[in-house]
Order: C-alpha cells, then structure tokens, then sequence
C-alpha cells in the first residue's frame, strides 16, 4: 500500500515542478505573502507548490521569522550594546543644545 | 516675604518635574541612537536625528501630556524625524535603474536544464528550526541581523525597515520613498533574499 501513495505524492511532485511556476516565481509570490493578501490562484499556485518543495517552505519559515525578528527588535534595543551609543562628541553636543535651548523657551 | 517665595518654587518644580531635558541624554540618548541606527544604518545621521529629536523635543515640550513615558514620547518624535530622513534622501537620489538580473537573484536558481529555475543544491534554504521568540532571545542572532541589515543596497533596506520596524501602510512607504506599489514589493522581495541568505551563512551554519 505504502508504494501506491509514495507513487501518488511523487506524481504530485512531478507535476507541480512542472506544469507550475517554479521556485524562482514561487518565492515572489512567498515573499508578497507576508505584506498583502494574495490573489486566489497565488494562494492556489503556493499552496500547491509548498506541497512539494521543501526548501520553499523553508523560505517561507525564514521570511516569516525575519519579519518577526524586524518587528520586535526594539524591545532588545534597551540592553543590546552591540547597537552602539551616542558618541561623547555627540552627547556633549546635544547636552550644550538643550542648555541653550532650555533658556530660550 | 520668605514663605511665599517658597511657594512659588515650589510650584514651579511641581510643573516642571515630570519632564528633565538635562537628563534625557543619559536617560534616553543610547536607547534612541540604537532604535535611529538600526533603522539608518549610518551613526551620523542617527545622532544627527537624535539632536534633532531632542531639539523638536524641547521646543514643544507643552505638548507632552504625561500620558505616555517620556521615551514613548521621544520615540515618538525620533520615529518622524527618522521618515523625514528618508523622505529627503529619497528626494536628493532618485531610484537607480535596476541592476541586471539581481531583482531575480538569478544565481540562486539553475539556469537551465530540467530543473530550470528551481533553487541550486547548495543555495537551498535550510530548515533554522527555531521560533521567532526563541531566535531573537539569541544575542548572536540579533546582532547577525543587524549587521546582515547593514549589507543590503540603501533603498532596499529603507523599504524594509519603514515597513518592517515602522509598521508603515505599503501606500505610505511608497509615498516616503516615491516608489511604484510594484517597486516596492521587489524591494521587499530583494530585503527578505538578501537577509536570509546573510543569515544563514552569518548565524546559521556558525551556531
């Protein structure tokens, strides 16, 4: 029994590969998955697509977590010395600023 | 007479209190310069921002309610002078012509033959197994991030981080940057390739 759905799935993989766009459209219309709504045969052709290639849905997974990664960098940025800081030039700059600023208003 | 002078100080400070511009720089300097860098990707023009920042921030400090934090506040204000610097840049360059092939990537995929256009054996995206939550608890993941943001084209990364971190409508980028809808979502296509494909060479394959 396992040979006959192993069979089916590899006709299925065939299939996609080759009457459907292949990856290198695929991962546009992955890509506009994450900022738009897709029309229906995008869905359609994706869905179709992520059934059978692997690193596709690797590519999905991977914008997914990079658009996650965007979205919440600021809650590291308190901590995150990597980031860098102001430079002493720059906050002594800024510090004289708002002294002669204080005094205008 | 003394009592009354009292008084008036002391009012004075009550007004006053909530708000400590000669503190902002230790209090508020490195958080802003770090939330204008990774989005400017240049420390000079993100100082730059963060004076501009502190200076709007003075000259209209009647208007902070008390409602939000004062760095909510602040942030506030970075996050219109940060649109206002890509405003401008996209005024002084236009968008240059796209370069051959590289809105397709096309190295990534096979040229030809039966798998024409399918991904190339070794550029294959890999499974990270990792959540979003879990990656970012990663201090070497943040910081591969950051640098990978800084390795892509200007317009590219000021599309992806005014959509991205600035939660921006894809009309107001457009608008900010003076895109067409359809640059735009090559711009972004071209951010998530870029970014993958640095942090998987950068963070993956080391960790």
């Amino acid at each position: 029994m396992m040979w006959i759905v192993k069979s089916v799935k590899r006709a299925f993989n065939v299939a996609t590969w080759h009457f459907l766009p292949a990856c290198k459209e695929i991962v546009k219309i992955i890509s506009a998955s994450i900022d738009r709504k897709l029309t229906v045969r995008e869905r359609f052709v994706m869905r179709l697509h992520l059934a059978a290639c692997e690193p596709c849905v690797h590519y999905l997974e991977q914008s997914q977590l990079l658009s996650s990664a965007a979205r919440t960098i600021d809650q590291h940025l308190k901590s995150d010395l990597y980031a860098g800081q102001l430079s002493n030039e720059a906050r002594e700059q800024i510090r004289n600023m708002l002294k002669a600023s204080a005094k205008l208003f | 007479m003394q009592p009354a002078e009292t008084a008036t100080v002391e009012v004075t400070i009550e007004k006053v209190s909530p708000i400590d511009p000669s503190a902002w720089v230790d209090e508020h300097g490195d958080y802003l310069f770090r939330y204008a860098v990774v989005r400017l990707r240049d420390e000079d023009v993100a100082e730059d921002c963060v004076q501009e920042t502190l200076l709007s921030a003075i000259q209209s400090i009647d208007s902070y309610s008390g409602r939000s934090t004062e760095r909510t506040w602040l942030t506030g204000i970075l996050k219109y002078k940060i649109v206002d610097h890509f405003r401008r840049s996209a005024r002084e360059q236009p968008l240059p012509g796209n370069g051959p092939g590289d809105g397709d990537f096309d190295e990534f995929f096979q040229p030809d033959g039966r798998w024409k256009d399918h991904w190339q054996y070794d550029l294959m995206p890999v499974d990270w197994a990792i959540s979003p939550e879990a990656a970012m608890e990663q201090t070497e993941f943040r910081s591969t991030f950051q640098r990978c943001l800084g390795k892509l084209p200007d317009r590219v990364a000021g599309v992806f981080a005014l959509r991205e971190m600035e939660g921006l409508d894809t009309v107001d980028v457009c608008e900010v940057l003076q895109l067409t809808s359809e640059n735009f979502w090559v711009m972004m296509h071209r951010a998530r390739m870029g970014l993958r494909r640095c942090m998987e060479l950068n963070w993956f394959k080391k960790a």
